[in-house]
């Protein structure tokens, strides 16, 4: 019998070099007889079950591992069956406690060893720990279930599609606004779901990607179920394999109209929140007409005879109605959600209806407003209610930086193509600090519940959609200067005259 | 103090001159003697020269504001009752609530308001002052 073990006792060099190899294999290796005793086993065995040479050598595989795992695993008929038919077999996962040691998860293998009569001499145990590959995919395959997640829960338009433009897969977004689920749509050019007029342009964008081109964001529409669309911008980016060839897209789209819904909503919380400080001083300016209109009432109740009470109290009582009916017509102005509409606007009365629409709240705040006006200003195109509100806006804030007595100083000129106004006032002014962040929406220094922050934010954007600019110049202490660009000839006066 | 027995003078102060017209018309002809004035100074101004037991005083009015113009009265005649008048604020806002309990205001009236319920306050101001002075 010409077995291994003989060679390897036989062969001082043939011996060195198998123990060389067996000890250097990353793996841990038994070798087993017919029996199913262990007759060698490499380092990296010893060291990972912790056991010594002694008690490893001689024993049965029975012995060796637990006997759970032998009946878990059936790797004792295993071992047979390479035996009886010659196969190696692929085995499978086995999770290996050695003593005092966590667990560990092995791959393990079974290959025959023939002799030179092609009869299986032994069996060859390899085993290979893969503890932390399978940690590993464990984490990947939760990082790939979180952002699936995020994928599904994201606010914007999620679209992958393969090369060719066919859907892999939309999100929960897309199914909103379309109407269409995910499910349905794999495998369907996105083409479908976009407008005819948008096709040659999508396709050319998808030609460049595929070229490794960069693409800018682009503005056009998808339809939903019902054919209509929805303006949608769009940005790609391009997923590699590790050659770097092109083997997917992915867009991701912001839906333009809840854009805008939002930007509608913001115009009118503003509205709101100027509204709320305001509403005092209009409380005092309608019960004050209401006061004067009951009182005379009662009066002629008693004394209906009177002549002269006849006489002057029904004329006090049509003049208050007057007045109160005055200040809710221009509460109403201002308050609604009116449409856009662009007119040839004179700033001067602009600022006079906010001052006089504001009257009382600049006398609480012993507020005196000097007028500095450039009567040449030309008339501009401009949304009346925006510009008062801004007005508006600048005003209040004016008043909210004076604590005691104060000015507000309004001047008007024109430079080359634009009329200036300017709004100073002499408050508590602006620290550098917070120079940068006043035009941010919500930043605010007012007292919980007093202001909103959205002012100066919403002034901002109204002032650019006019074509112009806000500017602020102020010091801690030392006061706030507001300047407003508008220019003279606008795009609006285009629109005006289609 | 006999004299508030016979004839109080009650002092109101608002800017709106329709509602001191109507005041002196509605209450021409009563126990009491009603005199208006339009402002806080006219009002200090009448004080230093008469004592008037019971001032209805506009929260609101151009120059020295209503709730200024409570304190000095309170300084020059620290016995008169003001009742603050006002379209700005409600009863339960915190200015008038610390004004009452402080006793810088003895009561207080909202326009619109009936002048039923201003003669049951004067009448009450008169009645708590005879009991205290008798
Ligand atoms: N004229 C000014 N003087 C001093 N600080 C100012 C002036 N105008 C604006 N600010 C500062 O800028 C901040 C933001 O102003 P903005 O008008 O946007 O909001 P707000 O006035 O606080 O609240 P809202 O206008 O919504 O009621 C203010 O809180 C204040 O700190
Ligand atoms: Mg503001």
């Amino acid at each position: 019998m010409n077995n291994i073990r003989n060679d390897i006792a036989n062969n001082g060099a043939y011996k060195k070099l198998c123990n060389g190899i067996m000890s250097s294999i990353p793996s841990s290796v038994l070798i087993v007889d017919e029996q199913l005793k262990v007759i060698l086993a490499n380092r990296n065995f010893y060291v990972k079950s912790k056991r010594s040479e002694s008690n490893t050598v001689g024993r049965s595989i029975s012995e060796i591992f637990p006997k759970v795992l032998v009946e878990y695993t059936g790797i004792t008929e295993k071992i047979k069956n390479v035996f009886k038919f010659g196969e190696p077999n692929d085995g499978g996962e086995m999770e290996y406690r050695a003593p005092g040691l966590p667990a560990r998860v092995y791959y393990y293998r079974l290959a025959p060893l023939m002799n030179s009569l092609s009869e299986v001499e032994n069996v060859i145990l390899l085993m290979d720990d893969v503890t932390e590959r399978k940690h590993l995919g464990e984490r990947v395959r939760r990082t790939e279930e979180h952002l699936a997640r995020v994928v599904e829960s994201a606010n914007d338009i999620i679209i992958s599609i393969d090369p060719e433009g066919k859907i892999i897969s939309w999100n929960g977004t897309v199914e909103r606004i379309t109407g269409h689920r995910s499910v349905d749509v794999k495998g369907q050019p996105l083409l479908n779901f976009l407008s005819e007029s948008d096709s040659d342009n999508f396709s050319s964008i998808i030609k460049g990607l595929l070229k490794k081109k960069k693409v800018s964001a682009w503005e056009s529409s998808i339809l939903n179920k019902d054919g209509e669309t929805v303006d949608v911008s769009w940005n790609f980016s391009s997923i590699k394999d590790e050659q770097g060839n092109v083997i997917g897209i992915v867009i991701i789209g912001r839906d333009l109209t809840e854009r805008k819904v939002l930007e509608a909503k913001l115009t009118q919380s503003a509205k709101m929140a100027s509204l709320g400080t305001i509403a005092g001083g209009i409380a005092h300016e309608i019960r004050n007409p209401l006061a004067i209109i009951d009182s005379c009432a009662q009066i002629l109740e008693k004394q209906v005879d009177n002549k002269k009470i006849r006489a002057l109290a029904p004329e006090k009582i049509r003049n208050a109605t007057k007045r109160a009916a005055e200040i809710v017509n221009n509460l109403l102005k201002f308050a609604r959600q009116s449409e856009f509409t662009i007119e040839s606007v004179d700033i001067h009365q602009i600022i006079d209806a906010t001052l006089e629409l504001m009257e009382n709240q600049l006398s609480i705040q012993h507020a005196k407003i000097n007028k500095n006006y450039d009567f040449n200003l030309p008339e501009i195109y401009a949304n009346r209610n925006q510009l008062q509100q801004v007005f508006m806006n600048l005003i209040l804030n004016a008043c909210n930086a004076i604590r005691e007595k104060g000015t507000i100083g309004i001047q008007t000129y024109c430079s080359e193509n634009f009329i200036n106004i300017v709004f100073e006032d002499n408050g508590i002014g602006i620290p550098g600090k917070y120079l940068s962040r006043i035009f941010d929406p919500f930043f605010t220094t007012q007292p919980v519940g007093r202001g909103t922050g959205l002012g100066l934010s919403i002034s901002y954007g109204i002032i650019e959609q006019h074509g112009g600019s806000i500017d602020v110049e102020s010091e801690s202490g030392k006061g706030a200067r507001f300047i407003i660009k508008l220019p003279i000839r606008n795009k609006f006066i285009r629109r005006e005259n289609l | 103090m006999t004299d508030y027995k016979k004839r109080i003078k009650v002092l109101a102060v608002d800017d709106e001159y329709d509602l001191c017209w109507a005041f002196e018309t509605r209450f021409k002809k009563e126990i009491f003697d009603i005199v208006t004035v339009r402002n806080g100074e006219a009002a200090i101004e009448m004080l230093k020269k008469n004592k008037y037991p019971i001032i209805i005083l506009d929260s609101k009015l151009p120059g020295i504001d209503g709730f200024e113009a409570a304190k000095i009265i309170k300084i020059i005649d620290p016995d008169t009752y003001i009742i603050i008048f006002t379209g700005y604020y409600d009863r339960e806002d915190k200015e008038i609530q610390e004004g009452l309990k402080s006793g810088l205001f003895y009561d207080f009236l909202c326009k619109p308001f009936e002048f039923d319920d201003v003669k049951r306050m004067i009448k009450k101001v008169i009645k708590e002052n005879i009991s205290k002075n008798s």
